[in-house]
C-alpha cells in the first residue's frame, strides 16, 4: 500500500536536491511550451489526436484484429497476454526456444509494469537496459522515476559513482561527455553480444500491422538490429488506425515530451529482417477493464508523453518515486488505482487539481477531473469501510467537495510555479516543506470552506 | 483463448461507436521556405547540413569528407567509395568497426529536419546506428513541410524496415545536460544538393 504523502514527505528532507528536481522538470515544461507556442494548429491538433483516440477506443477490438492480420502477413509472430503473468510467460518461451541468454532492451514502460526483468533474471537471463537513463537506474537498483527521463531523480555525483563501481569507469566529479561515452562502449558492446532484442512500441498501426518506436539515443535499433530475435511487447491502447495518424500523434509526442520536434529516431519495423524473427505480444494487463470505467476510460489515450508529470507541481516537488507505481505524477495516479485500488488509493490525493496536466497533455485527456471523480469513488468506500486502512491526509476530504474542486487549482491559481496558497497548510505540507510561500490566505479560506459547506 | 477474452472484454466495455475524423491538412501547412526550415530543423537537432550546388559537387563534398576514415560504406548511387565489402550475409559484428556510412535519404521534412530512409538496398539494417558518423544525400526537391505531407508520401508496405532520423544520436540523461553521441553515430550530415 502506498502512502505518497509520507513518501513525498522523505523526498523533501533534502531541500536543496528537491529545489533541483523542481527545477529540471519545470525547464522542460518551459520548453514544450515554447515549442507548442510556434507550431500552427496546435489546439487542432490536439482535438484531432483526442477524437482519434476516442475512435479507436470505439474500434479497438477490430482495429487489433486489422492489426494482428496485417502482422502476421508481414512475417511477424503475434501473441496475445491478458495479464503481466502471461505476458512474462509468452516472453520466456520465445527466448527458450532460441536459447537466448542474454537479452538487450529498449525503453518499455509495459515491461515494467509487468516487472518483466525481475522474472527473467529469476530464471537466469542476463537483461540489459539500454536507455542510458533507464541504464542507469538499473544499475542503482532503483524503478524509473519518470516515463521519458527515468533517472531525472540523479544527480551526476551519483551516477559518476554508479559508473565508477559497475563500469570501472574513473571518477570524474560526474563529466556528462565522459560518463555518456563509457556508456555507450558499455552498451554497443552488450548490443553486440545479445541473443535477442526486447522494445516497446510507442504506436501500433493496424492498417500495416507496424510498430513504431521513437528514441533519441538510437538503442532501440541498435538492439533490435544486432539480435535476430526482436520481440515487441504493446498495450492494446498503443493501436491506430491508419499511417495519417502517426502523423498526428508523432508531431505531438517529443514536443510535448521535451519540447523536441521530433525524436533522432522514430523506427518503423514491419517485418522480421531477413533471417531473423519479429514477435509482438499485445496486452491487456487490466486495460480493458478501465475501458469499461466511463469516467476514467480516457487515460487509455494516453501516449506517454510525461508533459503531465513536468508540469505537476506536486510531482515536480515529490518525486516519481514517490508514487509507487509504474507511472507515477499526474496520469500514473488515474491509471494505478484501476490496476490496484487498495494499494494506490493515495494517489488521486497527490494533486492540487489546478488542471495544469490536462492543459498540457497532448491528448486532452480530463487528467484533474479523473483524480477528482477517483477521490469521489474513494471517500464512498472508504465511508462504507472498505479499506482497512485509507492512507489520506485528513484535508484529502476537502478535495471531496465539488465545490471545493471549482475552487481549488482554475481560480485560486495564478502561478503554476508556486503551489496554490491555501494548500501549503493542507495536505500539502509534506511537498512543501520549507518551501516558502507568499503569505496565504489560507484561513479566511477555511472560514469561506466551514461557512459554505453548512 | 486469450485473444478471445482480450476482444470480448473489449466488445463489452467499449465506448459506443464514435466515427472518425478526416484532418485537413491546410490548418496545418505554414508555406514556409522547405529547405531553409529543413536546415534549421536539423540544426537543432544537432545534425549538420551541407549544401551542395549540384551532384558532382555532392560527391566532391563527401569523398573529401570521407578520406580520412579507414572503414566506410558508401550505399548512394554515384558514392562508390567504401572500403567495407558489403554482401548480403555480413554480420552486426562485422560492421563494429564502421566509421563513416553513406546513404541516400528519400525525402526529408522541413518541420523537424528528419530524413527518411528505408530497408530497401541497405545490406544491413543497422549501418545507419553503428556507424560513428552517418552522412545522407538529399535532394533539396525533396522535401515537404510536415509529417502529414510526409505519411501522405510514403507507403508503410513498402519497405520491412524504415526510419526518420532527424540527427545524431544523442541523450540527456545526465542532469539534462546534452550529449550528441549515445548509443548511435557521434554525428550525422545531410548534404543537400540542388539538381
Ligand atoms: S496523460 Fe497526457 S500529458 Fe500525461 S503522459 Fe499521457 S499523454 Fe502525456
Amino acid at each position: 500500500m502506498i502512502n505518497h504523502a509520507e513518501a513525498a514527505e522523505k523526498f523533501n528532507r533534502d531541500e536543496e536536491h528537491v529545489n533541483w528536481h523542481d527545477k529540471s522538470l519545470w525547464l522542460v515544461r518551459q520548453k514544450r511550451d515554447a515549442a507548442a507556442a510556434h507550431f500552427k494548429g496546435w489546439e487542432e491538433l490536439r482535438n484531432l489526436a483526442s477524437e482519434i483516440k476516442t475512435h479507436t477506443l470505439s474500434k479497438l477490438d477490430q482495429y487489433l484484429i486489422e492489426f494482428e492480420e496485417q502482422a502476421i502477413k508481414n512475417g511477424a509472430k503475434v501473441h496475445w497476454a491478458e495479464n503481466a503473468d502471461e505476458h512474462n510467460k509468452i516472453v520466456f518461451e520465445i527466448l527458450s526456444k532460441h536459447g537466448a541468454e542474454k537479452i538487450v532492451k529498449s525503453k518499455s514502460m509495459l515491461t515494467e509494469e509487468c516487472g518483466l526483468n525481475h522474472y527473467l533474471e529469476g530464471k537466469g537471463i542476463e537483461v540489459v537496459d539500454t536507455d542510458l537513463g533507464e541504464r542507469i537506474v538499473q544499475l542503482a537498483k532503483e524503478p524509473p522515476s519518470h516515463i521519458v527521463m527515468p533517472a531525472i531523480h540523479k544527480k551526476r555525483k551519483e551516477i559518476d559513482e554508479l559508473f565508477h563501481q559497475h563500469l570501472k569507469t574513473e571518477l570524474s566529479g560526474g563529466d556528462e561527455v565522459y560518463l555518456a561515452r563509457a556508456a555507450r562502449e558499455h552498451l554497443r558492446q552488450k548490443f553486440l553480444n545479445a541473443d535477442a532484442a526486447l522494445t516497446g512500441a510507442n504506436f501500433a498501426v493496424a492498417e500495416s500491422g507496424t510498430i513504431v518506436v521513437c528514441t533519441n539515443e538510437g538503442n532501440a535499433d541498435m538492439g533490435v538490429h544486432s539480435t535476430k530475435l526482436h520481440i515487441a511487447s504493446m498495450g492494446i491502447e498503443k493501436i491506430i488506425p491508419r499511417k495519417e495518424h502517426l502523423a498526428i500523434f508523432l508531431r505531438l509526442l517529443a514536443r510535448s515530451a521535451t519540447g523536441q520536434s521530433i525524436t533522432s529516431y522514430t523506427s518503423h519495423y514491419r517485418s522480421p529482417k531477413p533471417g531473423g524473427e519479429f514477435h509482438i505480444i499485445i496486452v491487456d494487463n487490466g486495460r480493458t477493464t478501465q475501458l469499461g470505467r466511463t469516467e476514467f476510460r480516457n487515460s487509455l489515450k494516453c501516449i506517454r508523453c510525461g508533459a503531465c508529470m513536468n508540469t505537476c507541481p506536486v510531482y515536480r516537488r515529490s518525486g516519481g518515486h514517490s508514487y509507487g507505481s509504474t507511472i507515477p505524477g499526474p496520469i500514473g495516479s488515474i491509471l494505478s488505482p484501476g490496476i490496484n485500488l487498495n494499494d494506490y488509493n493515495s494517489l488521486p490525493f497527490a494533486s492540487s487539481l489546478c488542471g495544469s496536466c490536462s492543459d498540457v497533455c497532448p491528448v486532452k485527456i480530463d487528467i484533474h477531473t479523473e483524480l477528482y471523480k477517483w477521490r469521489q469513488v474513494i471517500t464512498k468506500d472508504l465511508n462504507k469501510n472498505k479499506f482497512k486502512k485509507i492512507i489520506m491526509l485528513d484535508s484529502g476530504f476537502i478535495f471531496s467537495h465539488p465545490l471545493l474542486f471549482k475552487l481549488s487549482g482554475r481560480v485560486v491559481n495564478s502561478s503554476l510555479k508556486i503551489m496554490p496558497e491555501f494548500l501549503k497548510n493542507n495536505m500539502i505540507k509534506a511537498w512543501t516543506r520549507k518551501r516558502e510561500l507568499p503569505r496565504a490566505p489560507e484561513y479566511s479560506f477555511q472560514q469561506w470552506y466551514k461557512k459554505n459547506r453548512e | 483463448m486469450s485473444k478471445e477474452n482480450i476482444l470480448n472484454k473489449i466488445r463489452r466495455n467499449k465506448p459506443s461507436l464514435k466515427e472518425i475524423l478526416g484532418i485537413n491538412e491546410n490548418n496545418f501547412c505554414e508555406k514556409i521556405n522547405l529547405a531553409e526550415a529543413f536546415t534549421k530543423n536539423s540544426e537543432a537537432a544537432g545534425g549538420k547540413v551541407i549544401f551542395a550546388s549540384g551532384m558532382s559537387e555532392a560527391v566532391s563534398i563527401v569523398k573529401s569528407l570521407l578520406k580520412d576514415f579507414e572503414h566506410a560504406i558508401s550505399l548512394a548511387d554515384k558514392f562508390d567509395f567504401g572500403t567495407i565489402a558489403l554482401d548480403e550475409e555480413i554480420s552486426a559484428k562485422a560492421l563494429e568497426k564502421l566509421e563513416a556510412a553513406v546513404l541516400t535519404g528519400q525525402f526529408g521534412v522541413a518541420e523537424n529536419g528528419a530524413v527518411w530512409i528505408t530497408d530497401y538496398g541497405l545490406p544491413h539494417r543497422i549501418i545507419p546506428f553503428i556507424t560513428q558518423h552517418l552522412y545522407l544525400i538529399l535532394n533539396e526537391k525533396e522535401i515537404v513541410e510536415n509529417m502529414h505531407e510526409a505519411y501522405d508520401r510514403l507507403s508503410l508496405n513498402d519497405f520491412g524496415y524504415g526510419v526518420f532520423i532527424s540527427g545524431p544520436s544523442k541523450t540527456a540523461d545526465i542532469e539534462q545536460s546534452l550529449v550528441i553521441g549515445a548509443q548511435g553515430p557521434l554525428s550525422m550530415t545531410v548534404i543537400l544538393f540542388r539538381e
